[in-house]
């Protein structure tokens, strides 16, 4: 059985439609990769499995019991985290205050202290930037902090919104080990990239979206050699 | 020497106001819209204990407690009975809400005059002074300094160290950060304004002791609350200290130079030229 399926889903903002049919599958422990243009509808996608987004229609069901239309604390409850797009950290608190709200739902409430240290312990970064607000960091160590953020809660399935976004290559690598590394300990990841080359050899299966709808599966490398997606959003001519 | 006392005058009066704001800007934090209803509480709090101080003879002090229950009550259903019914459309919310704060605010007032009547009303509440030299200090002004920073340093800390207290925070700070780690959204906006409310209610407790109150005058302290939070930055709490000093010290010294009247624009004149000069608030940042 998937960890997650998403079937048929629709959502949208006020009376504008983003998403028309949204479906995909992820497998437990594999990292699924999401693809698609400007405004296709990913992060929509996102939003509406964690319960920011409210979809309209479809299904989604997680570990085999359906979370479409649950509150978002309910879906984290049951073991799903997003590490939103734009990183959406608490700039204003320190780094430490920032994992501890990651550390919200009632599951992962006691034994904060020792979930703060296997952070550190596993972000090594982090240790001396915990008394520093989180909006005077740079975008790299926020993104660390809004991916530790979201672990605080311990999830099997961690949806990551665009993880790369404004960093420089370097530390976009780092980011793109971090995923693997995270993946490794069993949970299941649903990335959604514009660096589409470094992602799909990451992901093992992909998912194309065009306009809020998705057109196009497979495994990664079979996505990966597709002449379509090679034009669209690899950049080769061909 | 008379301008050390006027400052003296000033700071503890911007300790009540401080304390004041506290209320109203974690109320703008969780919910994003001004209460103007927030100055009524004030003074409800303010003329309730007025009226057991001359009915009863009880200290406003000891009352505390059951302005602060009161006013926590009070606020947690207006928020969840009214507030939270309004539509959610992304578009009107605001206004709606703004405007349910506004009839909010008529209601209180006029429930105000209809329970306690017109009259301003005064708690003869330790009268005296302590005479430093020159300087003299009132001593309910000194009281009610001290208890405002008590309460404002205890509910910071609360909100610094409990799980509630981050979610406020948090809310605040990142609405769709705060949902995305699962925090119930609607019920920390419950709580907070609940809180919020509550220290409206404190601070008209330490009101009654310091001025002539009668509960048409809301809109006074409404005013007020939001000139601080508006000098030190919407949402900013260090900044609403500094900016609560700044409007104590300018209404002591404009009373003074001015006349009472005159210096009743105090807030209004400040707002304004904060709002032209720094739009964020003197420690706010602009808005991303
Ligand atoms: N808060 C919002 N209110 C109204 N419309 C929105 C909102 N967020 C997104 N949209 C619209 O929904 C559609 C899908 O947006 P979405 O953010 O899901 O796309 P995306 O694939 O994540 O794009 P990007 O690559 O730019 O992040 C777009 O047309 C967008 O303009
Ligand atoms: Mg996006």
């Amino acid at each position: 059985m998937s960890l997650l399926a998403v079937d048929d889903l629709q959502a949208g903002y006020g009376d504008f439609k983003a998403l028309h049919g949204v479906s995909f599958a992820v497998e437990p422990g594999e990292i699924v990769c999401v693809i698609g243009a400007n405004g296709a509808g990913k992060s929509t996608t996102l939003k509406s499995i964690i319960g920011i987004v409210r979809p309209t229609g479809g299904t989604v069901i997680f570990d085999g019991e359906h979370i479409e239309g649950r509150a978002p604390g309910e879906v984290v409850e049951r073991g799903v985290a997003l590490v939103p797009e734009g990183r959406n950290l608490f700039a204003g608190m320190t780094v430490e205050e920032n994992l501890m709200v990651g550390a919200h739902p009632k599951r992962v409430r006691r034994g904060v202290a020792r979930r703060l240290r296997e952070s550190y312990d596993r972000f090594p970064l982090l240790g001396p930037l915990r008394g520093r607000r989180a909006g005077s960091l740079s975008g790299g160590q926020q993104q660390i902090v809004a991916i530790a953020r979201a672990l605080m809660s311990e999830p099997r399935l961690l949806l990551m919104d665009e993880p790369s976004l404004g960093l420089a290559p370097k530390i976009t690598l780092e980011i793109f080990d971090l995923v693997r590394a995270i993946n490794r300990d069993g949970v299941a990841v649903v990335l959604v990239e514009q660096n589409v080359v470094q992602a799909l050899e990451l992901a093992s299966r992909a998912y194309v979206l065009t306009e809020g709808k998705t057109v196009m599966e497979g495994a990664a490398a079979t996505i990966r050699g597709n002449a379509d997606v090679k034009r669209r959003f690899l950049g080769e001519v061909l | 020497m008379i301008a050390l006392q006027l400052a003296i005058n000033g700071i503890l009066l911007g300790g009540v106001l401080a304390l004041s704001a506290l209320g109203f800007n974690i109320i703008f934090g969780v919910m994003r819209v001004v209460n103007l209803a927030h100055g009524d509480f004030v003074v409800l709090a303010a003329v309730l204990c007025a009226y057991a101080f001359t009915q009863f003879g009880i200290n406003p002090l000891l009352l505390l407690p059951v302005t602060i229950v009161f006013g926590f009550v009070a606020g947690a259903l207006v928020h969840r009975f009214l507030l939270r019914r309004l539509p959610r459309e992304i578009a009107s919310a605001e206004a709606s809400s703004l405007t349910l704060t506004f009839g909010l605010s008529y209601f209180l007032a006029g429930g105000g005059l209809a329970l306690f009547g017109g009259s301003f009303v005064s708690v003869p509440f330790l009268t005296g002074a302590y005479q430093l030299g020159p300087i003299s200090i009132p001593q309910a002004r000194l009281l009610a300094f001290v208890a405002a920073l008590v309460l404002s340093v205890g509910f910071a800390i609360l909100l610094r160290s409990t799980l509630l207290g981050r979610a406020i925070r948090a809310t605040s700070q990142h609405l769709e950060g705060a949902l995305a780690c699962g925090i119930d959204v609607d019920r920390v906006r419950t709580l907070g304004f609940a809180t919020g409310t509550a220290i409206a209610c404190a601070a008209g407790t330490l009101v009654s002791f310091l001025f002539n109150v009668n509960a048409q005058q809301g809109v006074l302290y409404t005013v007020n609350a939001f000139a601080v939070v508006v000098i030190g930055g919407l949402g900013n709490y260090t900044g609403a200290v500094l900016g609560a000093l700044i409007l104590g010290l300018t209404e002591s010294f404009s009373s003074y130079l001015l006349g009472a009247t005159l210096a009743e624009a105090a807030p209004y004149f400040l707002f304004i030229l904060v709002l032209l000069l720094a739009p964020a608030g003197l420690l706010g940042k602009r808005a991303a």
